[in-house]
């Protein structure tokens, strides 16, 4: 027993390292580890930021971390809200059509994004808004896969917190508000962090509806950015680190609800 | 009573339902049903002529397509093989490591970092390494074992270079895998498996006659998922071969690649929504059936 968890920890500890090499190679080229050597350097020889300093001092920099902040935030703020109250009906209320209302968020959630991309882009384009922030947040508000989500969330509430709170005399929006919401805060907060690092990450809606470089998000920025200094590598991972920073953050911070998250996304029924 | 609640309901709702679905109809079903339209059409920059099923015909006798489909297919091949990988590291973690230890939750989340990360920092990554640290490490190994040949960068490769966006793809999914797998170890009798040990199974044996039927639903989850997901791989193809389909041409794409190219660098819109159409169909029939078997729970 014991020499089998030993041959456990060794074989699936090693198996780790495929996971961290490539993320330290990154942070390594990006303060110069020369990978052009022969053999590739692991640590920089002559460690430098210049990599870093090729973002900070140009003068597009500011404004793509800032439009990150503002697209993420915007879209998680606005998808969650929408999506707090379709789930919370798809759960609680009774109406007509619900069936074929509730299939239309099923249909749109295994849409594949990156299909639906190329009319929606012809869309966005006859409405004037290509290159513009509406452009760029106002389809990504629609997320079926929330929507989804708190309904499952709420679906594992009992009735009878809502029935105390009948009998109490609560109104409808109360009983939504301060006592169903608050129960399925984990999930909640699952959904807020999964928007967030969704939206931040998302560079293939950006690549179809921005050109103009004042308005890029960090990821698709630092992809393009790439494009044109191949041949510096340390600027591209550089780059790379920038772009993956503020989701890593997010990530170690919130670890858990992470992984009970992608637990969520599985769950049935 | 009923009658009366649900008189009150209405406006509660329109309220909940408002919001989403204007946006959904303006930003969902108005494009889905558009590109629809589309792939009927000729379209182009100031161009926009009906041309009935032309599309769907030219579609299938572009080499290309056809191409792009056989990769796609690869990269689902290689997912579903690969998919066995999770389901190993699950079984060892959760049946052979105690709840509390504390290995278990940092495999788990080392495994699961790449999917929170941009595929662009990730693409950056494996860039790196297929180019200039893996062919060094199998030049090391080359000065211990006589190893023939040479080991230039896989990427630049015709056929080494689909095997390793997929590798990548797998690896990519791979945290997200055990962590689902990991709800249905659940269901896994460890009394079972004692028993079969006793009567002297093997661990293989154990795998596939236990493991692996005691948490069927789970396995079933993650392969139609792998299947939905695989089949509009895009991310890894774009970003670690580039914009001109892989080494020697067409190598690593896949439809929604060459979607994207016939969109984007050729625009031709219809004959990409036609595509798109196709890709669609696929992907909704899979995902359709797994959830016709899950709604049965849901409501």
């Amino acid at each position: 027993m014991k020499r089998s968890r030993i041959l456990i920890y060794g074989v699936l500890g090693a198996s780790l390292l495929l996971w961290i090499v490539p993320f330290y190679i990154l942070g390594a080229v990006s303060v110069n580890a020369d990978m052009l050597a022969r053999p590739p350097e692991w640590f920089p020889s002559q460690p430098s930021i210049v990599g870093y300093e090729a973002y900070f001092y140009r003068s597009g920099f500011g404004r793509w971390v800032l439009n990150s902040f503002i697209y993420s935030i915007s879209i998680t703020a606005g998808s969650v809200a929408i999506s707090v109250l379709a789930g919370y009906a798809f759960s609680r209320l009774q109406f007509r059509g619900k069936t074929v209302l509730f299939w239309l968020v099923l249909i749109g959630m295994m849409m594949p994004a990156i299909v639906y991309y190329i009319p929606l882009f012809i869309t966005m384009a006859r409405l004037q808004l290509v290159d513009t922030y509406a452009g760029m947040i106002l389809p990504l508000l629609v997320n079926p896969f929330s929507v989804f989500l708190v309904k499952q969330a709420f679906d594992g509430v009992p009735r009878d917190f809502e029935e105390a709170a009948v009998v109490d005399g609560a109104s409808p929006y109360q009983i939504m508000f301060s006592v169903m919401l608050p129960l399925v805060r984990p999930v909640m907060i699952t959904v807020l962090l999964f928007n967030f690092i969704w939206s931040w990450n998302n560079w293939i809606w950006p690549l179809f509806v921005l050109s103009n470089n004042s308005l890029f998000n960090l990821p698709i920025a630092v992809w393009l950015q790439s494009n044109t200094f191949t041949i510096i590598f340390q600027n591209v991972a550089a780059g790379g680190v920038l772009a993956a920073i503020v989701p890593l953050i997010l990530y170690i911070i919130a670890l858990d609800y992470f992984m009970k998250g992608v637990v969520l996304t599985g769950l049935k029924g | 009573m009923k009658r009366k609640s649900r008189h009150s309901n209405f406006s509660l709702v329109l309220v909940c339902l408002l919001p989403f679905y204007v946006l959904f109809a303006a930003f969902y079903l108005v494009p889905i049903a558009y590109g629809i339209v589309m792939s009927l059409y000729n379209v182009g920059i100031e161009l926009d002529v009906f041309i009935g099923v032309q599309n769907f015909i030219d579609l299938a006798s572009d080499r290309l397509f056809w191409i792009s489909f056989r990769n796609t297919l690869l990269y689902v091949v290689v997912m579903a093989v690969g998919g066995f990988g999770p389901i190993l590291v699950a079984g060892i973690l959760e049946l052979h490591l105690s709840e509390n230890d504390r290995f278990r939750r940092i495999y788990y989340s080392v495994t699961l970092a790449p999917w929170v990360v941009s595929w662009v920092s990730l693409g950056f990554a494996w860039r790196f390494l297929f180019s200039s640290y893996i062919p060094a490490g199998y030049e090391a190994i080359q000065n211990v074992v006589p190893l023939s040949g040479e080991f230039g960068n896989p990427l630049n490769s015709p056929d080494l270079a689909l095997p390793m966006v997929a590798l990548v793809w797998l690896w990519t999914w791979f945290g997200f895998n055990i962590l689902l797998l990991k709800a249905g170890m659940k269901s896994v009798d460890p009394a079972l498996i004692e028993a079969a040990r006793v009567d002297g199974a093997r661990n293989l044996r154990i795998f596939f006659g236990i493991i692996i039927p005691a948490m069927l639903p789970y396995v079933v989850f993650m392969a139609t998922m792998g299947f939905i997901w695989t089949f509009q791989i895009f991310d890894p193809i774009w970003l670690l071969t580039g914009e001109s389909g892989g080494p020697g041409g067409w190598t690593t794409s896949s439809l929604t690649y060459l979607m994207v190219k016939e969109a984007k660098s050729y625009f031709r819109f219809g004959y990409a929504s036609a595509m798109g159409v196709v890709v669609s169909l696929f992907v909704l029939a899979v995902s359709l059936t797994q959830f016709r078997l899950m709604y049965k729970r849901l409501v």
